[in-house]
């Protein structure tokens, strides 16, 4: 419940309660920064556009993505002029009319750019392209489909190449025996559902070792300022999840994992991730993470490199898990292996600490049963 | 049942309702000053005296006490009489006729005896009577538990809303603007058209802002939502109420709950108005949840009307005012 | 339309003794209502017409009762009675009892008896004028031959209402008798202070109709003769009357008034004019009726008024919701 005075209407109260929006974060167009119902609606899903109910409109009509754009109004509040100007030079409309394509494949979604669900936070995305299937023909000799880029992913290209391009990043592989990880899944899988009702992931629990590794390695779960001049180390864990949708990468963090049992943090982690599908992910969870993990190992990937989620210093990347034939002790044995590979920014990073990272982490995901202690 | 309109003044909806409602009951008559041969101050029963004759349309003295205690002793005991206030400022000489009599009577009896009658008010200015001729005091009355207050806008509305005070058995105060009498408008022929009293009626829908009025303002109220919604692309929702007492909250609040914004207008002066009744009633009730404005009231000014036409229009709500206060809504300001 | 025949001097022994009940009744009941103010058994304020029994008795015997209307005022119990409202639902009324003849939601200022014409007792004074006029304008235009007598007091005469409404009256000839009760005071003021004529009826010259006085008003047959010739004159389509008789009241105005206005002296001198005195010994100077008789009909009444404050008493009050019943007609 709010303590702080604001000026709120009661429709927009009404909406932040039953959202779980807190009015603080809300910028508001009303009067005297008053806070009304368009601006809570409008919070959920977008950026802070600071724009007047008219411009809004004017804009929604017309299908032009208001983002970034500065008004001329208080505050740089985008007003009805400043839209019709903008509608008025056709290049400019062009650059700016939100991408038709992306609605016609894409579940079906109201037209407004709102229900985008580009995070405030930085993205990571796996080099690897996300499973939505290229609507263009491809192959056709003769007959191409050129579509502007959605907002979103212009956002996560953005991203993409701050990320790739600005960090001196460098990767270690290793692989991993799941024999025993996955015998403790079985264990766990009844009693955790008749607990949480939930079940049991090997997600799950390779996050949760990953979590406890962590704790004992502070360069790992570091953050770096983007000028590269300060580094922070978090006494506490917020992972960050990649999930993969059809229109982009959304990385939904659970908050302070190291608190978390496992049974709490398979609860975390499947509302969060429901909330990233249904789209109610508030912008609050898709920031602060300390570290991430990307997991395709339920895709079949081999192994691969995720690039680095800023301002993490590093990101752990989970391929499949594959019978293959090992040596133990001379003899040649099938076994479930899993290659993981860890992302670093070599900034923050040697070679030396994050292969001592990995150790720690390859054998508690070997030997799980040490989780307990 | 006919369903054939035609267009005419407020001034013959008033003519062709009170005559059709005292063709079909002997018991109905029409008195007050000057309503015979003069055909009414403002020509509103005008041809009655030679179709019903003196006893029916009856011309009385100035004596608006007497007038007003005549009726109600004459609905008492079995009568149905239409009494012509002419300028509404007059009634304020029978307050004590319909506060004390006529709206207690059958409740200090315990249920017994009714009072069927309706005091026709030729109520606000806009013709130059200042001070003491221009004046809409509906809000008096409906503070008073016992009386009906309606106030028609249209000229269709006059014809059913009066019709139904007539049927009504109970003292009814029934506003007709002077300005209006010559406004034009579609109205049913049908002998047995009547609208309900305590209905309001949505003029317009719309989406963006609910614009809840009455009376002569209404005419204005539309004006300004069709402008604006040309001009702004704003979707305005005019609310009539007709009826001020009983007041029809269901109409009223579901509106603001669709809409979330409200102005409130009307012509009387603000302090005491009617409207200041609707805004409390809205705040209080359970669409106060779905208010996304402040609810906005567009009033008369509180002065006594002023002679100079200028000034007068100035001081109750233009068509421009109206929209400025609905783009104010709009604008969450 | 109908017309009374001048029965002067030739009332049956029946009428007069039913007069004189009526006059016992108005005497009980009052005598017994003042009784439990004092003991705090009657909220509010009722006004007593002990004093006023033949003014009020003589010319309701006029009338036809069920046939013709009255309207009252708030020193209504006279004019009620003497229209043999029934006694038990009026003093349930005046203990505000859901049984009252207003559902307790009038009082003793606003009793009515509309089945009998009573249309109502007024808490303004001179509200009922405007209501007796608009009666009679109904009989009037529906040619019903009744006729309308408007009771009020001294007091109202001063009232803008008075001149409107006698005005109107005489305009259009409409059949109302005005009554003026005049018992000497406001409720404080004597008349001479408020007046700048001798007596009220003279007004009547004004607007062009009759006059009448009766000067001794407590006078029963007096009361009732002048009424019968009067009510004749009216029922016979000759246009309304003005009347005034001289009377006065035992009790203060209100039960909240200690009369200090009026000296000890001159009540007590009024007193000695009891006009039930007067007629009791009436009936039984002329043989009329026994003293013996009269007794009887005095316990009868005395019995009747007891009767009155026990169902009263064991009457139940109104529900909450009756408060909000009644409001509109359907």
């Amino acid at each position: 419940m709010e303590t702080v005075k604001l000026r709120a209407t009661p429709a927009a109260r009404a909406l932040a309660r039953r959202l779980g929006v807190k009015l603080t974060n809300v910028t508001g167009t009303g009067y005297k920064g008053r806070i009304h119902r368009d601006d809570i609606a409008g919070f959920n899903y977008e950026e802070k556009i600071h724009v007047s109910p008219l411009a809004r409109r004017i804009a929604e009509e017309h299908d032009i993505e208001l983002k970034g754009i500065r008004g001329s109004g208080h505050n740089h509040k985008i007003m009805k002029e400043d839209v019709l100007q903008l509608i008025s030079d056709p290049q400019i409309k062009e650059m700016l009319t939100r991408d038709k394509l992306a609605e016609s494949t894409a579940p079906p979604r109201p037209a407004a750019a709102s229900q985008q669900p580009a995070a405030p936070a930085t993205p990571a995305t796996a080099k690897a392209a996300t499973p939505a299937a290229s609507p263009a023909p491809a192959g056709l000799a003769g007959s191409t489909e050129t579509v502007p880029m959605t907002q979103m992913r212009k956002i996560i290209s953005k991203r993409m190449m701050e990320s790739y391009f600005g960090i001196p990043s460098f990767i270690q592989t290793w692989e991993v025996d799941m024999t025993n990880l996955l015998a403790l899944r079985k264990q766990l899988i009844e009693p955790i559902k008749e607990k949480t009702g939930k079940k049991l992931t090997v997600t799950d629990l390779i996050s949760v070792a990953v979590v406890k590794t962590l704790m004992k390695h502070k360069q790992i779960n570091a953050s770096l300022n983007k000028e590269g001049t300060e580094i922070t180390y978090h006494n506490y864990v917020n992972l960050g999840m990649a999930v993969g949708m059809e229109e982009g990468l959304l990385v939904p963090v659970v908050k302070n994992a190291d608190r978390m049992s496992l049974s709490e943090f398979v609860v975390a982690l499947k509302d969060l991730t429901e909330r990233t599908f249904s789209k109610k992910l508030l912008p609050d969870e898709q920031a602060g993470s300390t570290f991430s993990i990307s997991n395709l190992g339920m895709y079949g990937v081999d192994e691969f490199t995720a690039i680095i989620n800023q301002p993490n210093a590093a990101i752990l990347s989970v391929a499949s898990t594959q019978e293959r034939i090992v040596p133990i002790n001379g003899e040649a044995v099938v076994r479930p292996i899993m290659k993981i590979s860890l992302t670093s920014d070599h900034r923050i990073i040697d070679g030396l600490t994050a292969a001592k990272f990995m150790t720690d982490l390859k054998a508690l995901l070997e030997n799980p049963m040490t989780l307990l202690i | 049942m006919e369903k054939e309109t035609k267009i005419m003044s407020v001034r013959d909806a008033i003519i062709m309702a009170m005559s059709e409602e005292m063709r079909r009951d002997e018991n109905v008559f029409l008195m007050g000053e000057d309503v015979g041969i003069f055909g009414g101050d403002f020509g509103t029963s005008v041809g009655m005296l030679d179709e019903f004759g003196k006893e029916r349309v009856r011309d009385t003295p100035i004596s608006e006490n007497a007038i007003s205690g005549a009726a109600i002793g004459a609905a008492m005991t079995g009568m149905r009489p239409i009494v012509d206030v002419t300028f509404m400022d007059f009634v304020v000489y029978m307050m004590d006729n319909i506060v004390n009599q006529a709206a207690k009577t059958r409740y200090m009896f315990g249920g017994k005896g009714q009072i069927p009658v309706v005091f026709r008010c030729a109520a606000g200015g806009g013709v130059g009577s200042a001070a003491q001729h221009s004046q809409s005091l509906e809000a008096w009355f409906t503070h008073i538990p016992g009386l009906k207050v309606v106030a028609p806008g249209t000229p269709a509305d006059v014809k059913g809303i009066l019709k139904a005070a007539v049927r009504d058995n109970n003292p009814v105060i029934f506003l007709e603007y002077k300005a209006q009498f010559n406004m034009k408008g579609e109205v049913p022929l049908d002998p047995d058209f009547v609208l309900p009293i305590g209905k309001a009626d949505i003029k317009k829908e719309g989406k963006d802002v609910s614009v809840i009025t009455y009376g002569r303002m209404l005419e204005r109220v539309m004006q300004a939502a069709k402008e604006v919604e040309e001009a702004e692309g704003v979707s305005v929702e005019v609310v009539d109420l007709r009826t001020l007492k009983p007041l029809d909250k269901d109409t009223v609040l579901e509106s603001v709950k669709k809409t979330g914004k409200v102005l409130l207008v009307n012509d009387a002066h603000k302090t005491g108005g009617f409207i200041g009744e609707v805004a409390a009633t809205i705040a209080e009730s359970d669409a106060f949840d779905f208010l996304d404005g402040r609810i906005l009231r567009l009033a008369g000014e509180d002065v006594p009307i002023p002679y100079n036409q200028t000034l007068e229009a100035a001081m109750i709500p233009s068509v421009e005012r109206i929209k400025k206060y609905i783009l104010k809504l709009v604008n969450n300001r | 339309m109908a017309k009374t025949k001048s029965t002067k001097g030739n009332l049956s022994k029946e009428k007069m003794l039913h007069m004189h009940r009526m006059m016992l009744d108005i005497r009980n009941f009052d005598s017994k209502v003042n009784k439990l103010v004092r003991k705090g058994m009657v909220p509010g304020m009722t006004h007593f017409s002990i004093g006023e029994e033949a003014a009020n008795v003589g010319a309701v015997a006029a009338i036809e009762k069920g046939f013709d209307m009255i309207t009252s005022n708030h020193r209504g119990h006279g004019q009620s009675i003497a229209l043999e409202i029934d006694l038990n639902g009026m003093m349930a009324e005046i203990m505000g009892k859901a049984t009252g003849t207003c559902k307790g939601k009038g009082g003793s200022m606003h009793i009515a008896d509309l089945d009998n014409g009573n249309l109502g007792a007024n808490g303004i004074v001179g509200g009922g004028m405007g209501m007796a006029i608009g009666a009679a304008l109904t009989q009037k235009m529906k040619k019903t031959g009744k006729i309308v007598v408007c009771f009020f007091g001294d007091g109202a005469v001063n009232e803008g209402t008075f001149h409107e409404t006698l005005n109107m009256a005489s305009i259009w000839n409409l059949p109302v008798i005005f009554y003026s009760i005049n018992n000497l005071y406001g409720i404080s003021t004597p008349i001479k202070d408020v007046i700048n004529i001798d007596y009220n009826y003279q007004r009547a010259a004004s607007y062009g109709i009759p006059g009448h006085f009766i000067e001794d008003g407590n006078d029963l047959m007096a009361v009732y003769n002048k009424f019968e010739e009067i009510v004749k004159y009216v029922r016979d389509g000759n246009g309304p009357v003005l009347v005034e008789a001289i009377t006065y009241r035992w009790l203060g105005h209100s039960t909240s008034d200690p009369g200090k206005y009026r000296t000890k002296e001159e009540v007590d001198e009024w007193k000695q004019k009891d006009p039930i005195t007067r007629f009791r010994n009436h009936l039984i100077e002329n043989k009329i009726a026994s003293e013996k008789e009269l007794d009887e009909l005095n316990d009868a009444s005395l019995a009747a008024v007891e009767e009155s404050v026990k169902f009263a008493l064991s009457s139940p009050e109104p529900t909450l919701e009756s408060a909000f019943e009644d409001i509109y007609a359907d």
